[in-house]
């Protein structure tokens, strides 16, 4: 485990930007420009690394309780995918991201689905919820990636450190 | 490793069945399919660039020579090399040549966009584009050749992220090329096109939502041949534009990006000498190319909450300019319905495609990439609360 990743990271980002970028011929454009965007890079990876499992975790919590609240209804395409996400629900993967990722594309198979045959008020209350979660999941998201620096509006995020606060209320009720 | 990052045969032709689509954008993106299980990117040498240039101009008979070959920054898209060529009557002019790497952020065509940029001349500033290989014949992958266009995309010391994000323009700069913006814009879409070589691109039918839904196929399409995380708001925002789509009144060149980064202009006097990025225009409604340049991640709001389009000019004098400027009448609903069309697209660009074309190792700029995906969130974020807005569901 020694040297773990954060001295690590640290160590490749002044390799980079004290001793690489310097040696780039200037008249290379493109390659100052990957230079600099791998060295911003890696400081986002230094400020995420530590929190990636607890922030799947966060977002999968969220997930899960969005798709056990949906009761598919409707054709034989929409209770199929409604079987499938429930099926994933009760066995999902034991990574937390993997586990986002794949009730996530059951999800998605649901909307489909339902587009086929679903009954209109559930195709309703999927919508919604669907319209909700995608919102909730987006603030997070930009708050993970705020260091990309394209948030025009980014004086209205919650921190990392906040949004993990957030993992331990719900994951310990 | 998925089933998209090795297409089978039966698998292209099942989805090229279910979103149909103009010919030519079918042709690049079952292009970009079919060669999507070969070799990862590889940059070519300036000695090989210069090679293929020698045999692409001794192939037409012009006694040129080349020199001064060098990879040009910016572009998330395309590879880009300037290079002096000169002939023997004492004319040097300096040239772009712009390549597709094997997979891009964008997949278009490049005979669209030589078509569209010669059709353009003369209406407002382009780059002129004297040679095609639409087929990369000579450069071992489709190319366009400009003529070098002097000029600058953001002013000297401003600020700005990777594509032209972010740019920042101070007051001073907001009066010289906020006007010109609009009227750039407003002149594109005055542009007759009826007239004009355009014949890679279909024409959508006035008075039907025909023309929409074959983009709704175009985007959908994408989304399923390069997603890579499953995102249910995508799939249900196709289903909503469905529903939801208005005819086409008025059929007009849709430039498709039209935003800051994607003009020059001259530091020195800031006349604009050049609009660029052409690869995604197509024929269509005109409100799609105005939602597009209000997009809330091309702007910003000022100290007293005004929304600064492109970080250009005001919105409300965006939109009573362009309609002064071109005469047409702008429909609220119609730049709602294209507001939600247009950040759909947008998470479908930097969430799926930049990210498969990163997972393959396929483009000149997958670092570029994977740091524009931050930008996609912003996106679903303004698609959630715009879907939210219009209350229609569908």
């Amino acid at each position: 485990m020694n040297p773990g990743f954060a001295v690590r990271l640290h160590s490749m980002r002044r390799a980079l930007t004290t001793m690489i970028m310097p040696a780039i011929d200037p008249n290379n454009q493109i390659a100052q420009e990957q230079a600099a965007l791998l060295s911003a890079h890696l400081g986002m990876l230094m400020t995420q690394w530590g929190h990636m499992d607890e922030y799947a975790r966060l977002c999968l919590a969220d997930l899960v309780e969005v798709a056990r609240r949906l009761e598919a209804k409707g054709g034989s395409a929409t209770l199929a995918a409604g079987d499938a996400l429930t099926a994933g629900l009760q066995s999902p993967p034991r990574r937390a991201e993997a586990a986002f990722h794949a009730i996530s594309a059951a999800l998605e198979e649901l909307v489909r689905a339902a587009d086929l045959d679903g009954d209109a008020v559930f195709r309703a209350a999927l919508h919604r919820a669907v319209l909700l979660h995608g919102n909730r999941q987006a603030a997070r998201d930009r708050s993970w990636f705020i260091q990309c620096g394209f948030d025009v509006n980014a004086g209205e995020l919650t921190s990392i450190d906040r949004l993990l606060v957030e993992t331990e209320t719900m994951t310990n009720g | 490793m998925d089933e998209k990052q090795n297409p089978s045969p039966a698998w292209i032709a099942e989805v090229r069945r279910r979103f149909p689509t103009e010919r030519t954008i079918d042709e690049a993106l079952t292009a970009k399919l079919r060669n999507r299980a070969g070799p990862p990117y590889a940059p070519s040498s300036i000695a090989e660039i210069e090679a293929m240039l020698r045999a692409f101009f001794a192939e037409r008979g012009a006694d040129a020579t080349i020199s001064c070959v060098a990879p040009l920054g910016g572009g998330a898209s395309k590879e880009q090399f300037r290079f002096m060529l000169s002939t023997p009557d004492g004319g040097d002019a300096l040239h772009v040549l712009r390549r597709e790497p094997p997979e891009s952020v964008v997949e278009t065509h490049r005979l669209r966009e030589y078509q569209m940029m010669r059709a353009m001349a003369g209406t407002v500033p382009v780059p002129d584009v004297p040679f095609v290989d639409a087929e990369g014949a000579f450069f071992g992958r489709p190319a366009l050749i400009s003529r070098f266009v002097s000029g600058v995309a953001k002013p000297p010391g401003g600020s700005g992220n990777v594509s032209g994000l972010g740019t920042g323009f101070d007051a001073v700069w907001q009066s010289r090329l906020g006007p010109q913006f609009v009227d750039l814009l407003a002149r594109i879409h005055q542009f007759d096109w009826r007239d004009a070589a355009l014949d890679a691109f279909e024409q959508p039918p006035v008075g039907t939502d025909a023309g929409v839904q074959q983009v709704i196929n175009w985007w959908e399409r994408i989304w399923e041949e390069d997603s890579y995380e499953p995102l249910p708001i995508v799939r249900y925002t196709a289903q909503w534009l469905r529903a939801n789509a208005p005819p086409i009144e008025r059929v007009t060149v849709v430039h498709h990006d039209f935003r800051a980064g994607n003009f020059l202009f001259d530091p020195h006097t800031a006349e604009v000498t050049a609009v660029l990025d052409w690869e995604l225009s197509h024929l269509g409604d005109y409100h799609e190319d105005i939602a597009w340049s209000l997009q809330e991640g091309y702007g910003y709001r000022d100290a007293e909450g005004r929304f600064i389009v492109c970080g250009l000019i005001e919105r409300e004098e965006f939109l009573r300019r362009y309609e002064e400027q071109s005469g047409f009448v702008i429909d609220p609903r119609r730049i709602e319905y294209y507001s939600i069309m247009n950040c759909w697209k947008s998470v479908i660009i930097v969430l799926a495609t930049g990210i498969r074309c990163a997972i393959g190792g396929k483009s000149h700029q997958d670092v570029l990439l994977t740091w524009l995906a931050g930008f996609g969130h912003v996106c679903v974020d303004s698609l959630t609360r715009l879907l939210k807005e219009a209350h229609r569901g569908s």
